[in-house]
């Protein structure tokens, strides 16, 4: 029993870890947000620039998300050239 | 091996330099030189197979010792090199974040100032457009219904 500890010891003894592990960058918080909901309109309005006002607010918020998915996009494209370069 | 790397790199590189030279010339010596002095000492005589045997296990580890210790420096130049790698990676990364963000921040306030002024235009013309229009109620219910995510409508 006592070889047999000290020949795996031994074998352990050959063992190395990798000290190398490139970190995964940490992607801005502001791509984490998810995108809200559009807005709707009260129904018992009845002056069409509420409405007006409504639609031109989801626009803007389409808008808004279409740069947050692009900006993703551009991220993961940017990120993965540059990590690419470690193998 | 890994275990050399908690030695410092010049105690190890003494400790196998010394035991490759004593290996070396105690080999030297003990096959092709010692035996014509222990002729002069016979009471050493019955060593001289020990002394062979010593410094041929010296001269044997000597070598492992010095060929491990070549290989274990080639990785640690290898992971240096990584390291170094992987840390200008980094920095590059951190930089294009850097670069994405103000880009965004450019962006957003593009779209703050364009709404803005939507918004601005849409007060203006808000009397006249009310005075002019008479809103049916299917109107909001059609537009609610289109704005409402179909996943969450059903």
């Amino acid at each position: 029993m006592r070889y047999l500890v000290i020949s795996l010891v031994l074998c352990l003894a050959g063992c190395t870890s990798v000290p190398v592990a490139p970190n995964w960058p940490d992607v801005p918080k502001e791509l984490l947000e998810s995108c809200p909901d559009l807005k709707t309109v009260d129904s018992s309005n009845d002056k069409l620039s509420v409405v007006i006002d409504t639609v031109a607010d989801n626009y803007n918020e389409y808008y808004v998300c279409k740069d947050k998915v692009n900006d993703w996009i551009t991220w993961y494209n940017g990120q993965q050239k540059l990590w690419k370069t470690l193998k | 091996m890994w275990m050399l790397s908690l030695v410092p790199d010049s105690l190890l590189l003494y400790i196998i330099n010394t035991v490759l030279l004593v290996g070396a010339v105690g080999s030297f010596l003990s096959f092709f030189l010692l035996h014509r002095i222990l002729n002069k000492f016979p009471a050493l005589a019955p060593y001289h197979l020990l002394i062979q045997i010593v410094s041929a296990v010296l001269l044997v580890c000597g070598i492992y010792l010095k060929g491990g210790y070549g290989v274990e420096m080639s990785w640690r130049g290898r992971v240096k090199e990584a390291e170094a790698k992987v840390a200008a990676v980094e920095e590059q990364s951190k930089e294009l974040n850097k670069q994405l963000e103000e880009e965004r921040k450019k962006k957003q306030q593009v779209k703050i100032e364009y709404y803005a002024t939507v918004k601005t235009q849409i007060k203006e013309v808000e009397r006249q457009i009310n005075a002019e229009c008479k809103l049916d109620p299917k109107v909001n219910d059609l537009i609610n219904k289109a704005a409402t995510n179909p996943e969450k409508a059903k």
